[in-house]
């Protein structure tokens, strides 16, 4: 059964960057949130097998909305991608149960390598 | 670290510029004093950061580097860079760059910085006006048109 992942992240750029690595690997993105608000109401429309999620966004920024998500779905599977990784944003992420932090740039590799260790 | 404040935003630009696209930037090796105006060469963007201190990084890119940046990273071939596809391009990369310099900056000094999303423009001459103020600049050249940085530090360069 194909695995289907939900993009968080307010740049176009990485969607379509990330969207083109996942589909190419055979993962369906499943939904494109372009803030952290909209990432938790598609969370729950969606009940995606995984997501990817920035940091810093408009309206709602990656850690309160993977807080929400996991407050809604303790089971819920969650990569952050940010271009940030200060170690404060590191530790309060493990405290969310965050399964793995990337922190941008990425390739394929890294993408698919996170994505093996946690679905 | 005051000198770390600036020169550790050239040391990412040149390094992240590297690993995402493959190309060198020559020269950004030194910092010049702005005035209150910035006259942008093509693509513009600007991101900001607050913690201990409030700061802002301003990424200047000339049509054509804007250009090969986006083609490259996206497999297009865009040839405007009005294009929404080309200026979201640019402020992901000052997001990266930011992160990267900003990240080592909290590490190194505590200083709690968090980003603020981008905001990009376009138009060559175009004014950007930052008064108040003083800001350091730094200027490198690619195979496909130059790059300037600009960081300013609320509270000065000393």
């Amino acid at each position: 059964m194909i695995k289907r992942i939900l993009l968080v992240d307010d740049s176009p750029i990485i969607h379509r960057l990330l969207r083109k690595t996942l589909e190419s690997n055979g993962y369906e993105v499943c939904g494109d949130a372009k803030n952290g608000r909209e990432g938790v109401e598609m969370y729950k429309s969606l009940k995606p097998d995984l997501v990817f999620m920035d940091i810093t966004m408009p309206i709602m920024d990656g850690l309160e909305a993977a807080k929400l998500i996991k407050e809604l779905d303790p089971q819920a599977r969650i990569i952050m991608l940010s271009a940030m990784g200060d170690d404060e944003i590191v530790g309060q992420a493990k405290e969310l149960g965050i399964d793995i932090f990337l922190k941008k740039p990425f390739d394929d590799y890294k993408i698919i390598s996170a994505i093996s260790k946690v679905i | 670290m005051d000198i770390d404040l600036y020169q550790i935003f050239g040391t990412s630009t040149k390094n992240i510029i590297k690993e995402m696209l493959d190309l060198d930037i020559k020269g950004m090796d030194s910092l010049k004093e702005e005035p209150g105006e910035i006259h942008s060469m093509g693509v513009s963007s600007i991101i900001t950061f607050a913690g201990t201190r409030k700061g802002r990084l301003l990424i200047d890119m000339e049509p054509g580097l804007a250009l090969y940046v986006a083609n490259t990273l996206l497999g297009e071939e865009y040839d405007n860079i009005k294009n929404q596809m080309v200026l979201s391009t640019v402020s992901e990369i000052n997001n990266i760059v930011s992160g990267d310099a900003v990240t080592q900056l909290n590490n190194s000094y505590s200083m709690r910085l968090r980003l603020a999303p981008p905001i990009v423009f376009t138009g060559q001459d175009v004014i950007i006006s930052i008064p108040k103020i003083s800001s350091l600049s730094s200027w490198g050249d690619t195979d496909y048109g130059r790059i300037r940085i600009n960081i300013a530090w609320e509270g000065g360069n000393s």
